[in-house]
């Protein structure tokens, strides 16, 4: 389960419909639904880390099931190119992204189980980072 | 609320969610009556079949319709409701329901089916006695809910056509989505438990929609596909297995294997609502599926009229609503671009209150398209890229074969005295390649001639075709169905027959098969200029959110075999209803660009999916600039990101709110 220290950014036809069936699966963690998983940016990965939060997840949909077609690729791309900020300016790789669709509980439980764990033993705690 | 009297949906399943939602956006107004206390039918208790990829099974878009309904300003939900009465009289319909009374302009029943109660009429099965027997809905929810994975079984059988196929029952009928659904949630176990050992027990794997043969092979890799339906399922003496007793149709041997878990693949029966049938006066056929309603106001979609997937369902729900807003909106409703010949294609638009125009290309967005013509530019309000036969072009079959196709074989076969038809040698599943193998061996009833047809595919999802398969067989036509690909050479075709468990070899004057058919370089040029073109120049429909003919590009729709090399002439046809059913959507979002950032880079108009960018002339600013048309806009936002200069906003999800939240997220 996360806490309080984690940001969840869900796509609206995944991510935020799980979440509304088990609210339990992302517990305390801040969410920020977001149309599709690549309207996630940057940013806001960043500024999720900037704010404190140790794990930062992108819920988005599965491969071939985006209703904008690549959402999910960007998404994937926007979490990879973050983490690699992070690493340069020596923080720790702090975001994920789980693939999940509407009607699968028991698959973000078991992808985010995968996922806090790993992130979260990365590297140091979370360091200062700025971002523009 | 708009003044207009209201659709009455009944029925809060696939097809009443999608009709109801397709009617609001159509600007009718919906009063959708469920009987269940939530809505999305039996589908939205069904988890997610995905393995890497999405398994394109649409389970996952009944949430997504649920709740877009309950948002829908348009769209009343009146649930743990039933309908009560209904009146009929062209002058003021009225249904009543909840204690109410309310006037309507026409009613779409969407009231589903029941899965078959195995219990009661398959007590040899035991379930509900036998411990480990149980249902593949069931199985299916524990894999959602994930109590699957914490207490997995070591050894899993799924039994298919359990409650129906069955003459014994009054059920002689095929559920046709069975078969796809066992495999896929078989797949999906696979995916998440390598170490289950599977094995489905099946009479015939009944093929529905594009992929099918792609799932048997793959579940061929890591599970047994066992040709036999078990006679008995006991109890393992002195243990607590599920002992499947069966007689293998190959092998032929008697067989006793126990399993941890037994799935029974429940077929789908009608609802068999008497009170309904009378209050909207409906006709069924004899197993109670509806197949005609009196009223004229008065439609019917979904798996009430029979066995039925989510996808078709989804689309026999849009489909009625599409009929429904013609009947309550009657008047032109604009031009179609048909880029292709198709007169049945155009027949179906122009009944739908649609003009037509056949085109040579296309540009612009939905809702402003210009269909290029031999006689000018056109504005179009969408267009069909319509698969047909006709216009396409035959891959290369192999030495001494001839196209099943072809006029001048065609002639020949009809007169000569020895002929095999291998109709899915190449074309994999296709209705039409099997409908004219049949009746072209139907036709051959001469006393010298000998017929055989050798098929890989089932067709009792298919009733037509079992019916010619039947008059072919009468005819004298032997039907092999074969295990493996046949060898081809001079003297004729050898095929394994698996309910021999030998080779035959089988001595033909010709050999006919059905080509795959591959796009025109027309076709072709036509979808890539569209940005639509994917392998093999057919478009690509593997995603659910497309249904059986929207693409990429809101208002293009690419309909039948272009779409699907699979494809037959059925799902050709809801193809093409599909893609006039959703010719007039509406837009989903809008994205403005910063005149002062904007670069020109292009970048926006490279990766949008969706083509919805655009170079403008902006006049304000005397230069060109990105301008994102809000037809073509499906609202992802992608492209605010993407934006290397940040010109992009995106007034639904702007970045100050995100940003806001996210300041909540720290240690605490």
């Amino acid at each position: 389960m996360l806490g309080k220290d984690a940001a969840a950014f869900l796509c609206r036809n995944s991510g935020a419909l799980v979440d509304a069936e088990d609210p339990g699966l992302l517990g305390e963690a801040v969410r920020v639904v977001v149309p599709c998983g690549g309207r996630v940016d940057v940013l806001h990965l960043l500024k999720a880390v900037e704010n404190g939060a140790r794990t930062v997840v992108v819920v988005a949909c599965h491969i071939d099931n985006c209703l904008s077609l690549s959402g999910t690729d960007e998404a994937e791309l926007r979490v990879a190119r973050a983490n690699a900020l992070l690493v340069e300016s020596g923080s720790a790789a702090r975001c994920a992204i789980c693939r999940a669709a509407a009607n699968a509980p028991a698959d973000l439980r078991k992808a985010l189980s995968e996922v806090i764990h790993p992130v979260g033993a990365r590297g140091p705690e979370a360091e200062e980072v700025t971002t523009a | 609320m708009t003044d207009r009297e209201r659709v009455a949906v009944v029925g809060g399943g696939p097809a009443g969610l999608a009709a109801a939602l397709k009617l609001a956006e159509g600007g009718v107004p919906v009063l959708l009556v469920e009987r269940g206390g939530r809505l999305g039918g039996r589908p939205i208790e069904f988890g997610c079949k995905a393995t890497d990829r999405c398994a394109v099974c649409s389970a996952c878009l009944i949430a997504q319709m649920a709740r877009d309904a309950l948002e829908s300003p348009l769209v009343e939900v009146a649930l743990s409701t039933e309908v009560t009465g209904f009146s009929g009289d062209p002058e003021g319909r009225i249904v009543e329901f909840g204690g109410r009374a309310e006037a309507v302009e026409g009613v779409i029943l969407a009231t589903g089916y029941t899965p078959a109660e195995v219990g009661p009429v398959k007590p040899e099965y035991g379930l509900g006695k036998v411990p480990g027997v149980t249902t593949s809905l069931e199985l299916d929810r524990r894999l959602r809910s994930g109590e699957l994975l914490e207490g997995p079984p070591t050894s899993l059988a799924f039994v298919q056509c359990a409650g129906s196929r069955d003459r014994a029952m009054g059920k002689d009928y095929c559920s046709r989505v069975c078969c796809t659904y066992a495999l896929r949630i078989a797949r999906a176990i696979h995916h998440r438990l390598p170490d289950v050992r599977m094995t489905l027990f099946y009479q015939d794997l009944t093929s529905v929609g594009p992929g099918f043969d792609a799932l048997v092979d793959e579940c061929s890799g890591f599970m047994r596909l066992v040709r036999a339906l078990p006679a008995k399922i006991h109890r393992e003496p002195g243990g607590s297995r599920a002992v499947v007793c069966y007689a293998d149709t190959i092998g032929g041997a008697l067989s006793e294997e126990p399993f941890d878990e037994v799935a029974l693949s429940v077929g789908m029966w009608a609802t068999h609502d008497t009170a309904a049938n009378s209050l909207f006066a409906l006709a069924c056929d004899e197993w109670g599926f509806v197949t005609g309603a009196a009223h004229n106001r008065v439609l019917f979609a979904g798996a009430c009229a029979g066995p039925i997937s989510i996808a078709e369902s989804i689309e026999a729900g849009r489909v009625a609503a599409a009929e429904m807003l013609r009947r309550v909106l009657p008047g032109p409703r604009g031009t179609v671009a048909l880029l292709g010949s198709d007169e049945r294609c155009a027949a179906l638009a122009e009944k739908e209150g649609f003009a037509t125009v056949s085109a040579t290309g296309l540009k612009g967005v939905a809702g402003a398209f210009v269909a290029q013509t031999p006689d000018g530019d056109v504005p179009v309000v969408g267009a069909i890229i319509p698969g047909i036969r006709a216009d396409s072009q035959e891959e290369a079959l192999p030495p001494h074969v001839r196209s099943l196709w072809s006029k001048h074989a065609l002639e020949r076969a009809r007169s000569t005295k020895t002929l095999v038809i291998l109709p899915d040698l190449r074309a994999g599943w296709c209705r039409a390649a099997h409908e004219d193998a049949l009746a072209l061996a139907a036709e051959r009833a001469g006393a010298r001639q000998r017929t055989w047809v050798v098929v890989r595919h089932a067709f009792t999802g298919e009733p037509e075709l079992e019916q010619l398969m039947t008059r072919a067989r009468e005819a004298g036509t032997c039907v092999i169905h074969a295990d493996e690909d046949p060898r081809i050479d001079s003297s004729g075709v050898t095929v394994h027959d698996p309910g021999l468990g030998r080779e035959l070899t089988l001595k033909a004057d010709i050999i006919l098969a059905a080509p795959r058919l591959v796009p025109t370089d027309a076709q072709r040029a036509a979808l890539r200029g569209l940005s639509l073109a994917g392998a093999r120049g057919h478009t690509v429909p593997q995603n659910p959110h497309l249904g059986l003919s929207a693409t990429a590009r809101r208002g293009i729709h690419v309909a039948g075999w272009l779409r699907d090399p699979g494809s037959s002439h059925m799902s050709a046809r809801r193809s093409e209803d599909a893609a006039i059913a959703a010719l007039t959507t509406a837009s989903r979002g809008s994205a403005a660009v910063d005149a002062e950032k904007c670069a020109i880079c292009l970048t926006c108009i490279r990766e949008c999916p969706h083509g919805a960018p655009a170079i403008t002339w902006n006049e304000e600013h005397e230069k060109d600039l990105a301008y994102i048309q809000p037809e073509a806009c499906a609202g992802c936002g992608v492209c605010v990101t993407l934006c290397p200069a940040q010109a992009i906003t995106f007034a639904d999800y702007p970045d100050e709110p995100i940003l806001t939240a996210l300041e909540g997220a720290n240690a605490g």
